[in-house]
């Protein structure tokens, strides 16, 4: 069959990419551990120098700020923890030797730090062009290209990517809220929207449809059912947010929100939240703070089927089981057990497709 | 184009299938008499269309895929009558968490199952507190107080309860000793939590008398007194979290796993599914002839009968019964009229009495939501002493305390209701971290008190919101009174010594919000009252067989019917009995019609 056969063919294709990708990986692997080596031998080389001019010499020491800085430079370019200092000895012509030879092996390695660094920068970027065109979930319906960005930018302020373990944008959260807003929850679709539109909390008399009431409407909590009493849908809710938060970061930061300082990030945040903005498009800024800070951390712990948690990182972070409810990828434990247990048992997490699907 | 189709009279015809239709259903047609139920919503399976995909969080608690559609219809609140009341607009994981009944099962689709009778003194506050306390005790408290006894002693409910309790399929034990039972519930317990257990061994050391807290999800496998199997709970979480998880096992006790099936076994039953009642129709002796409904293509049916059982969601039974001109509508100005009339609810007004138990474990989803917890009634009803106190009634413990801590994953809950500027970046991010495997917990006594029917509140018809087919929805007038914030005041600090005996630390007290400070107060959970059953006309819509006063054929139960709330959360256990008085009411009725005495 002519489908079949279409199939085959991009499986094919994709295997072979898969095993250029595994070759280029292997290859970027053998130069770094070749390269890993000759840094090692040079070092080593260096310090048996070093040592030599030292037993030659009775005379002071001076530590060689050079060297210290290579150090640096080797450890942050491949996660060395070290960056010792090395001891030269002070003596004229030993010394104007030795250190010619000692730079020109450091200026030899830099370079080649500096080649391999972009050619594993190089090969990183052909990996995720290679893996983003094999995975044909991630891309966006609705969210355009400005509001890709700062939605993402938002994310990553409320769920950094830090030491503690992968935030936001590892977790794919802005999938997640482009796909809610490209559906129902973005239509609004399970909402009762019909008219008359009046904001809680106002204050009295208020006149609506020829009835005036002396006591306004009611204060209600932030989350309440009757806190969203907009005539937009959500969609058009987070479109005119966040228009009207780049324009105030702008005013009020000087500079759209994905190029303020982390500092500025989370004033301008903190803003929302206090109502500080005046003008906002029609909109009470704490609402869309409140509605930002929902969807931003349902994209890192709701199921992967709707997009964000990818890898269930969040669930790996927070030490949530998911589906996984004891034996999914037997461990042995039941219910019964875990919940009236009095000591934790960390469990692999397992998503609502595995659960369905039946097994890991 | 749509047409007016004629249906087939039958004998019973029930407005929704819910909880309390499911009753009339199951026992009116067992009995040989054909019933009709028609429903707003479809006909869920446990096995087929909940297995496969209830463990969603999104889904069920943000996005509510298996609830009442609000583009339908929905309730529109506020605090007073002199406020325009905002329509409840949308679903949200911490607050709006009724679900306003859908789908045949009714609201029992969605909930903890906490049970429990209601004790004796409920159906008695009124005389009792007057005979105890003194004529003008409650008026002292709330004015405006505005409810009778109960027309049935809890003695009289007490088969009631026991059918309803079999047909339910209720786990618990009878050692409570302030609400005496004749039967032991029809299963045993769940198994008991360490918190549970160590609450147990406190505020018995205390001289209270813990008991362990009944449940609607079964602990066996259970066979009905209608011969429907039930399978036991595989506690497997899922089950609680804003009472939101459905059930894939149909453990979680639920009518169209208790009584519809009996009902569908009889050959007497049918359902219209997808339907949506407008109208009730009457004919010059005031005596419902049909009720008319909109089928899924929008046509109109009409559907005659000869009894007709009002079993709708919570407040549709008081509006649906105005725009159909039954009853006398409540008038707040001159406190005259009965339908809409005694709106209350049971729920925490604050303040809560919280603390740190040094026990471990997951808290990730396993159990289920009511299980494994222990209650006291000690502190309730008029169990102590009321003299120079400023309240009636006292503490409900909700499902107990050590409920199994995964009843529902708690993501969702717990950030939606933390957006805050404390809450951005590393710092808050870092509370998240192993978040469900702890060392230590938290144990929280919340007060579900007590409120008083009062006659500034009820229900009416918005005049402002109309639903899917232009029909104005219930609008409803409530807030808490004094009798609530009063008993949470008195009685939370109680829970201190309990907390303290149970080797919690961090120990904490939060004072209650004053009545008009910004509540929880902006969502319905276990409403009662509006279309109230009681002795006095004047007061009440329903007699005490849950027969219409003013329209012989028209019979209902619910929460809404109730004379007065009770610190119980789930109605639906007091309300359960009623359904079968009323299906006992209906029997009576068809044998011999009438107004009965």
């Amino acid at each position: 069959m002519e489908e079949e056969k279409r199939v085959e063919a991009m499986r094919e294709a994709m295997d072979a990419q898969q095993a250029a990708l595994a070759a280029q990986t292997r290859a970027a692997q053998a130069s770094t551990d070749a390269y890993l080596a000759a840094q090692q031998e040079a070092k080593e080389a260096s310090k048996e120098r070093s040592e030599t001019a030292a037993s030659e010499s009775r005379r002071g020491f001076l530590k060689m700020g050079g060297m210290v800085l290579v150090g640096a430079a080797v450890g942050v370019a491949l996660g060395s923890a070290e960056s010792s200092a090395v001891a030269v000895p002070v003596a004229s012509g030993v010394i104007t030797s030795l250190k010619n030879q000692y730079n020109s092996v450091v200026i030899a390695a830099n370079g080649q730090i500096t080649s391999l660094q972009s050619q594993i920068s190089s090969l990183n970027g052909q990996i995720a062009d290679l893996q983003a065109s094999l995975d044909t979930t991630r891309g966006f319906i609705t969210l355009s290209v400005t509001e890709q960005s700062l939605v993402e930018a938002i994310g990553e302020a409320l769920i950094p990517s830090d030491s503690s373990g992968p935030g936001f944008q590892e977790a794919g959260g802005v999938y997640f809220i482009d796909r809610q807003l490209a559906t129902d929850y973005g239509k609004s679709a399970d909402m009762y929207m019909r008219g008359p539109f009046v904001m809680p909390n106002t204050a009295g008399p208020i006149t609506v449809d020829g009835v005036t009431y002396a006591g306004g409407t009611m204060p209600v909590t932030i989350v309440s059912g009757m806190q969203y009493q907009y005539r937009m849908e959500l969609r058009e809710f987070w479109r005119y947010g966040l228009q009207a938060f780049e324009t105030y970061c702008n005013s009020a930061y000087g500079g759209n929100f994905e190029t303020l300082t982390p500092l500025d990030r989370i004033k301008a945040l903190t803003d929302l939240y206090n109502n500080t903005p005046t003008s906002f498009n029609g909109i009470i800024p704490v609402d869309f703070f409140n509605e930002v800070f929902t969807l931003v951390w349902s994209g890192f712990l709701m199921d992967p089927l709707y997009g964000g948690n990818k890898g269930m990182v969040g669930w790996t972070y927070t030490g949530f089981n998911g589906v996984n409810t004891g034996d999914f990828y037997g461990e042995g434990q039941t219910d019964q057990q875990l919940m009236v247990a009095t000591t934790a048992t960390r469990l692999q997490p397992a998503s609502l497709a595995q659960y369905q699907k039946g097994s890991p | 184009m749509s047409t007016v189709i004629n249906e087939k009279p039958a004998d019973v015809v029930l407005l929704g299938l819910g909880v309390m239709s499911g009753t009339i259903a199951a026992e009116l047609s067992t009995a040989g008499h054909t019933v009709v139920g028609i429903e707003k919503g479809p006909y869920y399976q446990f096995d087929v269309d909940f297995a496969p995909v209830k463990y969603d969080e999104w889904g069920i608690l943000y996005m509510r895929k298996f609830d009442h559609p609000l583009p339908l219809s929905t309730y529109s609140m506020r605090h007073d009558s002199t406020q325009f009341a905002l329509p409840v607009r949308r679903y949200t994981p911490t607050e709006q968490i009724i679900s306003l009944g859908h789908a045949v099962g009714g609201m029992a689709q969605h909930y903890a199952g906490a049970m429990g009778r209601a004790g004796p003194w409920t159906y008695e506050m009124l005389s009792e507190t007057r005979s105890k306390y003194g004529p003008s005790f409650i008026t002292d408290i709330e004015p405006h107080a505005d409810f009778e006894d109960w027309p049935m002693s809890y003695d009289d409910y007490i088969p009631y309860y026991e059918a309803w309790e079999q047909s339910w399929g209720i786990s618990g034990t009878d050692e409570n000793p302030f609400i005496p039972m004749a039967a032991e519930f029809p299963l045993p317990p769940h198994p008991f939590t360490p918190i549970g257990s160590a609450m147990q061994k406190a505020s018995e050391a205390l001289g209270y008398h813990p008991v362990p807290a009944p449940s609607a999800l079964a602990s066996r496998p259970y066979v009905n007194q209608y011969g429907v199997s039930v399978n036991e709970c595989v506690y497997d979480g899922y089950c609680g979290s804003a009472c939101n998880y459905v059930c894939e096992t149909g453990a979680k006790a639920n009518a169209a796993f208790r009584t519809i099936p009996a009902a569908m076994k009889s050959g007497n039953f049918t359902m219209a599914l997808n339907s949506y009642v407008f109208r009730l129709d009457t004919d010059s002796s005031g005596k419902v002839v049909d009720v008319r409904y909109y089928d899924a293509m929008g046509n109109v049916h009409v559907q005659p009968g000869t009894v007709f059982f009002n079993g709708m969601w919570g407040f549709n039974i008081v509006s649906s019964m105005l725009l159909s001109g039954i009853g006398s509508p409540y008038k707040p100005a001159t406190a005259t009229g009965s339908l809409g009339r005694g709106v209350t609810e049971a729920n925490v007004v604050g303040p809560t009495a919280t603390g740190i138990i040094p026990i471990g474990g997951n808290t990730y989803p396993s159990g289920n939501a009511s299980g494994g917890g222990y209650i006291f009634h000690d502190l309730s009803d008029d169990n102590f002493d009321h003299t120079g106190l400023n309240f009636i009634g006292g503490l409900g413990m909700v499902e107990g305390i050590g409920t199994y801590a995964g009843g529902g994953p708690g993501n969702l809950s717990t950030y939606a209701a933390q957006a805050a500027p404390t809450n951005i970046g590393s710092a808050y991010k870092a509370t998240w971290k192993d978040r469900y495997l702890v060392t230590s917990q938290p144990v929280s006594f919340l007060n579900y008190t007590n409120q008083l029917p009062v006659t500034d509140y009820y229900s009416d018809l918005d005049p402002h919101y109309t639903d899917a087919y232009g029909d104005p929805f219930a609008r409803i007038t409530l807030d808490y009174g004094a009798n609530e914030f009063n008993t949470a005041n008195y009685l939370i600090p109680k829970m201190q010594p309990v907390l303290q005996k149970m080797g919690c630390t961090n120990i904490t007290v939060t004072p209650a919000a004053p009545p008009g400070s910004v509540h929880v107060m902006s969502w319905q959970a276990h409403t009662r009252g509006g279309a109230r059953i009681g002795s006095d006309q004047s007061t009440s819509v329903f007699n005490k067989y849950q027969q219409c006063w003013t329209c012989e054929n028209l019979f209902a139960a619910g929460e809404i019917t109730d004379m007065t709330g009770t610190n119980l959360t789930a109605g639906t256990h007091q309300a359960g009995p009623g359904s079968y008085v009323a299906a006992e009411g209906i029997r009576m009725y068809l044998e011999n019609p009438g107004l009965l005495a």
